[in-house]
């Protein structure tokens, strides 16, 4: 057991950088600070949250329902978190022989990966819900009762999310292979859209308006700390034990027995392909684009993170054409005296799905060590950013499509305003792509171990999604105004800035410093 | 006729790299890049295909500099890297593909080229498998397939013997034979001085990130082995 403790801590130590931060180049100090300063960033925001939901729910009488709301959300989060990360890195991870060769037991190897995840997973909610309690037991009391329930929970919270989502995650990816209908876009859809199912579930029969109460609705743990003391509330904790222990018993059983059907299930897609024996030789623009394709589709990670915006417009658009979500003209509510219509809304999903997303500001990245190959070929560097925007632009065709023909026949829009916002979308799409490539081609990470931590966590990711949440204001601003010629002003500039950060990408390199 | 000028490059934050780096090879030349682990033999192969950057210097292939014309620089090359890292997603057909389309590669040029080398690296059945089931040697199989494919007139290779079995050994070293004979530029670092002194008719050799030895190995051989040459050259370290 002190082996697996050692290697715990010598790999996570590694994973947050801490490593590095003894290492004698200077660069990669200075890298590892970047790194473990936003690590802390990020979870202090998180805190600051955390404070702001005490807040709040004391002013509104309501800070019984504290706990309610944060193991709510701490559980989707997790949940949701688990299922973009997927679970292929926690069967077969990148440094599975090393594990392997080392002087520790089969099981422990085989569970090392799931271990790590529950370990890092409860700490977090221990520091966040210990966080809590000093904020709430002065204002809500049950000083004893709160620090059990506290420690039960980052057990349970953590173990359930991850339990449940290897549990989806296993199933879905069983039936599709039994179906013979497996890819990494069909996968990633249908598990998360069976995960967050119960959460839009109960949102919409919620009847509330804030999102708050929507977690609260949705919370395993369904009683406030004025009843932590009743059996309502007991019972509920017992309930959550038992299935903590029941789930957690089931994915160790099956990572322990069956872990080899597991990580040959990930492999079964690196099995021979059909043969043709005819090489065929391509453009080199029609070669990167392919090339880029079986790229993007390799990693279920990839797909995952970036592929929720483009099937999101598409599903909303099909359920208002075909009726599911009914009666949607007639909505309308007064914001500050002005009225927000349902064409409003739609407008605004529209374009923060277009421009939310990250498809390009981690392709040069995810090149990872192949890097190289694009290195020394004979291509620039516009070549390799056609390839690599045009997939982007790609998986969003069917939305904006599907758009243009809501905006058409159910929202009864004119000609003349049809084009402009189809023209608008289309060079919003173009602009955040090219931003998301031009920011990874001057922040390139390329020694990557994990998909995630090129896909989410990258340093082009998180700059090209600040720039996206300053943009966003701007292009909807100019929508909501309803004004054609300040709409066609923004597709000039728009338009404009694409040229010159094209302009910017020709003179670029993707050279090594 | 590859040149190189004065190449300094030192990586940030760090004390290590090359320094002052002249080089000049004629066609036909084999040239053995020697020297301890660290000495800065693969920094050097890097800024010369054109991975890295460099602080000073000139890279020059013919009339084509590297930082002036990198395209048709690099059109004129084929690298092999010391670790094979390909994308593992595609088969070695689709790689072929896609290297033979960037090099704007004729149809029955690539079949005829290929034929041979998928012959003689025993690759013909592998070769539409995916990359990740391949074994170390497997993805230096298909490197030297895709490198050799469209005739580079510098073939730069970075410890290509490593991984290596002795029949893809014996191809390797023969096929550098006869591309030099046609008037191929190869460049190689390794550790195999047995091999090298056989073939090479140039050396290199680093000695923290210097060049300590930059001689015709005729030259070199007339004082003592390679052995004995590269053990009195590291032993000052």
């Amino acid at each position: 057991m002190n082996n697996l403790k050692s290697l715990f801590l010598f790999r996570l130590k590694n994973q947050t950088q801490l490593s590095n931060l003894e290492s004698s180049n200077k660069e990669v100090r200075k890298h590892a600070i970047y790194t473990i300063s936003g690590y802390i960033a990020a979870f202090l925001m998180f805190l600051g949250y955390v404070v702001f939901i005490a807040i709040d729910l004391n002013v509104n009488n309501n800070i019984q329902a504290f706990f309610v709301l944060l193991t709510s959300i701490l559980f989707w989060v997790f949940g949701i978190w688990n299922i973009l990360s997927g679970f292929d890195d926690v069967i077969e991870g990148k440094d599975s022989e090393f594990i392997y060769s080392l002087p520790i037991k089969n099981w422990q190897a085989k569970l090392f990966y799931l271990l790590s995840k529950y370990l890092v997973h409860m700490v977090l909610t221990l520091t966040v819900l210990i966080f809590g309690s000093i904020l709430v037991i002065p204002l809500a009391g049950h000083f004893l009762s709160v620090i059990l329930m506290v420690i039960l929970l980052s057990f349970i919270i953590p173990l359930v999310s991850t339990n449940l989502t290897f549990i989806i995650s296993m199933l879905v990816r069983n039936i599709l292979i039994l179906v013979r209908l497996r890819n990494n876009v069909t996968e990633s859809i249908i598990t998360l859209g069976i995960f967050v199912t119960p959460l839009i579930y109960l949102i919409i029969n919620s009847g509330a308006i804030g999102y708050k109460d929507w977690f609260i609705n949705a919370s395993i743990l369904r009683y406030p700390l004025n009843e932590i003391n009743s059996f309502p509330f007991l019972l509920n904790m017992l309930l959550l034990i038992a299935a903590t222990l029941i789930s957690t018993f089931l994915v160790i059983y099956i990572m322990n027995s069956f872990h080899d059907f597991l990580r040959n299930q990930i492999n079964n897609r690196k099995k021979k392909r059909q043969e043709n024996a005819a090489f065929k030789i391509k453009s080199p623009e029609i070669g990167l684009l392919l090339k880029e394709f079986k790229l993007y589709f390799s990693s279920l990670t990839y797909v995952n993170n970036t592929i929720l915006t483009p099937a999101g417009i598409v599903i909303v658009n099909i359920c208002i054409l075909t009726g599911i979500i009914p009666g949607i003209n007639s909505f309308s509510y007064d914001l500050l005296g002005y009225t927000i219509t349902a064409q409003h809304i739609y407008t605004l999903i529209a374009f923060t799905s277009v421009i939310l997303t990250t498809t390009t500001s981690c392709s040069i990245s995810f090149e990872g060590r192949s890097v190289w190959i694009m290195l020394t070929a004979p291509v620039n560097v516009k070549k390799i950013a056609f390839g690599k925007i045009l997939i982007n632009v790609l998986l969003f065709v069917p939305g904006i499509i599907l758009t243009a023909i809501v905006f058409y026949t159910v929202f009864h829009v004119s000609m003349l305003y049809l084009i402009t916002i189809t023209v608008l979308l289309v060079s919003t799409l173009f602009l955040i792509s090219v931003i998301g490539f031009l920011v990874n081609l001057y922040f390139p990470s390329y020694n990557w171990s994990s998909d995630m931590e090129v896909v989410k966590q990258s340093k082009g990711t998180i700059v090209t999604a600040v720039i996206s949440m300053i943009t966003i204001p701007i292009i909807i601003t100019s929508v909501f105004i309803d004004n054609l010629f300040l709409m066609l002003l923004i597709v000039m500039i728009e338009i404009a800035a694409i040229i010159m950060m094209v302009k910017k990408i020709s003179k670029g390199s993707m050279v090594l410093e | 006729m590859l040149s190189v000028k004065n190449l300094s490059k030192t990586y940030k934050g760090s004390n290590k790299g090359v320094q002052n780096l002249s080089l000049e090879l004629h066609e036909g030349d084999i040239c053995a890049f020697i020297g301890a682990n660290g000495a800065g033999k693969t920094t050097t192969i890097k800024s010369i295909v054109g991975i890295h950057t460099f602080d000073e210097g000139e890279v020059k292939l013919y009339d084509t500099n590297l930082k002036d014309d990198p395209e048709h620089y690099k059109s004129m090359i084929g690298y092999s890297p010391d670790t094979p890292a390909l994308y593992n997603n595609m088969t070695g057909k689709a790689y072929i593909e896609l290297i033979a389309s960037l090099y704007k590669m004729e149809a029955d040029e690539l079949d005829e080229r290929l034929r041979y080398l998928l012959k003689e690296l025993k690759f013909e059945s592998a070769v539409h498998d995916l990359v990740s089931s391949y074994s170390h040697g497997m993805k230096q199989r298909l490197v030297l397939i895709a490198l050799l494919m469209h005739n580079p007139k510098l073939i730069i290779l970075d410890e290509p013997f490593v991984g290596l079995d002795p029949n893809a050994t014996d191809f390797l070293v023969n096929e550098m034979k006869s591309r030099a004979s046609e008037g191929a530029i190869i460049l190689y670092s390794t550790h195999v001085l047995e091999v090298a002194e056989k073939i090479c008719n140039k050396l290199v050799i680093l000695n923290n990130g210097e060049a300590v030895v930059n001689d015709s190995m005729e030259n070199v051989l007339k004082k003592a082995s390679l052995n004995e040459i590269f053990r009195d050259v590291t032993s000052n370290e």
